[in-house]
């Protein structure tokens, strides 16, 4: 029999109701939105800001040689290191780390002018700097080079020009496939693929340092860095870059702490309109409640309608809210991040939780007037 | 000896400055067709809302089924509307959103538990079991009237209250409220009827009439005939006793 008069009840009331339970969904749209969106949008902005660059680079473990004579000391002479190619196989697999570049540096003799090889991981390299603007074409194969752009004013070379590299006895012949510029210390090298410059300067199968780029929103760029040095065990020294991670976690903090008070600057709105709807609604069924009420319905189930009048708003608010707020991630995430964004697990229940508290919460008042209705003097028409 | 539902020991009712009820005695005994007729602001709805557990006196005594009604909490009282009584209202007060049947069964959902064969024969046993699906907008005013009887019977109350039953009804469905009273008397029911119409008045075994908050008569003498008669019939001599 609840369920008869809850739902004559709610078809009784759709209109006024389906206002309260739009202004629920507005707010769980946005709730779910916002859920979906933090619970990714610390990888969104995360993976956005690591298209700026790597957080945490490994290095071969700093080995000196000290230079002297007899007891006279001159000083430390760093001994050229690298590592073994293979570290970076073993680093990808560690939790958080989205991307992973190796670089092989030397110095080679560049038409006559001593110039920086800088061996990457092309694909990669693209993948992971964006930024880098590239006239010409990027390599595509081997003996495809892509030459800084200040490289390219000294050497007066340009995009369909061959470059001649020695390093000792080696030489190569590489064509230039494009002229980049980042604005950093690449405009001034030459940049070719990872086995070209191992080839060139005689060392297969070695890297000279690996930028890595890791995801610091479900744990600290420490823990990451920590887990690196475990895998790598002793072959290799992992350095976090500090004051990049520090801006980042400033970035995520602030966008959550934003996306904390819209949500409930929004959540309030939507609870002030069903607390107010239900008002209209106790007022106009005065003298239904009254007529209960002297039919001697207890104050439970009189409170039990409206309640569950409030939590079929909350529920529909927060469902239909949720399916909205899905959508409305998809579309942010798509439109400002240029990605896509998986449902967070727990946005469902989380945001028709919500949803369902707020209207309850909202429907206090009105029940409460509805339990102070005096049958005598509604009935009389006062 | 007559068992009596009602034992009223100077009942009084003050809101205010006003005395609603002043010093009211009677009683009514199980079975017993009781009409409460008297002017406007003589204190008959006070005192039917009294009786129904509604309102409490201010002071004086009442026992409705051998229960003491003034020492009843808040609780107390639900529970008698609840188990003791059955109402019938001049404005019918029917939820617009429910169906006749489900009037009828939302007094048996308040009571215990719902029995729709149960509500559907009690709806049969007011002429309306053709109508037991509509809405009350789309039921007559005597008809809503019969709901609102059935919805009063369903519970099989000790005693039946009705605030002026008729007052809405046109004459054809005063006729077929006023038979469903007659054969609810039969049936030994207690009624307790406030009225101004004295038709309704006459058919009672007995008339207790209200004058400014206080019996002015309690049984018919042949001699009272209401200020304030029905604007349809003319009054006639109540005969009880």
């Amino acid at each position: 029999m609840f369920l008869r008069i809850l739902s004559g009840s709610l078809r009784h009331q759709r209109r006024r109701l389906a206002i309260a339970a739009l202004a629920m969904v507005l707010g769980s749209s946005l709730v779910s939105g916002l859920l979906n969106l933090s619970g990714d949008i610390g990888g969104q902005v995360g993976r956005e800001l690591r298209t700026y660059g790597a957080n945490i680079v490994v290095l071969p473990r700093a080995s000196s040689v000290l230079v002297g004579s007899g007891n006279l000391e001159f000083g430390e002479v760093a001994a050229e290191q690298t590592l073994p190619e293979e570290i970076l196989v073993e680093a990808r697999e560690v939790e958080g780390v989205m991307g992973l570049v190796p670089y092989l540096y030397s110095v080679v003799d560049a038409g006559g002018q001593a110039a920086v090889l800088a061996g990457v991981d092309i694909p990669f390299a693209r993948e992971i700097n964006k930024w880098w603007q590239v006239q010409g074409k990027w390599p595509q194969a081997d003996n495809e080079i892509l030459l800084g752009a200040r490289a390219a004013e000294v050497l007066g070379a340009s995009a369909g020009n061959s470059l001649t590299l020695t390093y000792g006895k080696q030489k190569e012949t590489l064509k230039i496939s494009g002229v980049l510029r980042t604005g950093g210390a690449e405009d001034e090298q030459i940049i070719a693929s990872l086995r070209a410059a191992q080839n060139l300067t005689g060392q297969p199968g070695q890297i000279g340092l690996a930028m890595v780029s890791a995801l610091t929103s479900n744990r600290s760029l420490d823990e990451i860095a920590q887990n690196l040095r475990t895998r790598i065990s002793g072959r290799g020294e992992v350095r976090t870059l500090t004051q990049f991670a520090l801006a980042e976690k400033t970035v995520l903090n602030k966008v959550r702490l934003l996306i904390g008070l819209v949500a409930g600057l929004v959540l309030a709105t939507g609870a002030l309109t069903v607390a107010g709807t239900l008002n209209i609604i106790v007022e106009e069924r005065r003298t239904e409640i009254g007529l209960m009420k002297a039919m001697g319905a207890q104050n439970r189930r009189v409170a039990g309608l409206f309640l569950f009048e409030a939590a079929s708003i909350g529920l529909a608010g927060g469902v239909s809210g949720y399916v909205l707020g899905v959508a409305l991630a998809f579309a942010v995430s798509r439109t400002v991040f240029d990605a896509t964004i998986t449902p967070a697990p727990l946005g469902f229940p989380v945001t028709t939780l919500i949803a369902l508290t707020i209207a309850l919460f909202a429907s206090m008042v009105p029940v409460q007037k509805a339990l102070a209705v005096d049958p005598v003097k509604t009935l009389r028409g006062e | 000896m007559e068992e009596m539902i009602v034992k009223a020991v100077q009942l009084s009712r003050v809101y205010g400055d006003v005395r609603a009820l002043d010093g009211v005695s009677f009683e009514v005994a199980r079975g017993e067709w009781v009409s409460v007729m008297g002017p406007s602001g003589s204190g008959k709805t006070t005192l039917l809302n009294i009786l129904g557990g509604l309102d409490r006196p201010t002071s004086g005594e009442l026992w409705i089924n051998g229960k003491d009604m003034t020492g009843l909490s808040f609780k107390g009282l639900t529970h008698f509307r609840r188990e003791t009584v059955g109402l019938v209202f001049q404005q019918f007060y029917l939820v617009p959103y429910l169906t006749a049947l489900e009037n009828v069964m939302l007094a048996q959902y308040f009571h215990s538990m719902t029995d729709e064969n149960e509500a559907r024969a009690a709806l049969e046993a007011v002429g309306m079991g053709e109508r037991l699906y509509h809405l009350p907008a789309q039921l007559s005013g005597g008809e809503q009237q019969r709901v609102c009887i059935a919805r009063a019977l369903i519970n099989q109350p000790r005693l039946i209250l009705a605030d002026e039953p008729t007052g809405n009804l046109d004459e054809a469905n005063e006729e077929i409220v006023l038979d469903i009273f007659r054969r609810l008397h039969a049936q030994g029911h207690t009624l307790i009827i406030v009225t101004h119409d004295a038709q309704v008045g006459s058919m009672a075994d007995r008339l207790v009439v209200l004058d400014h908050g206080r019996v002015s008569c309690s049984r018919n003498e042949g001699s009272y005939l209401p200020n304030e008669t029905s604007p349809r019939r003319e009054a006639r001599p109540v005969n009880v006793f």
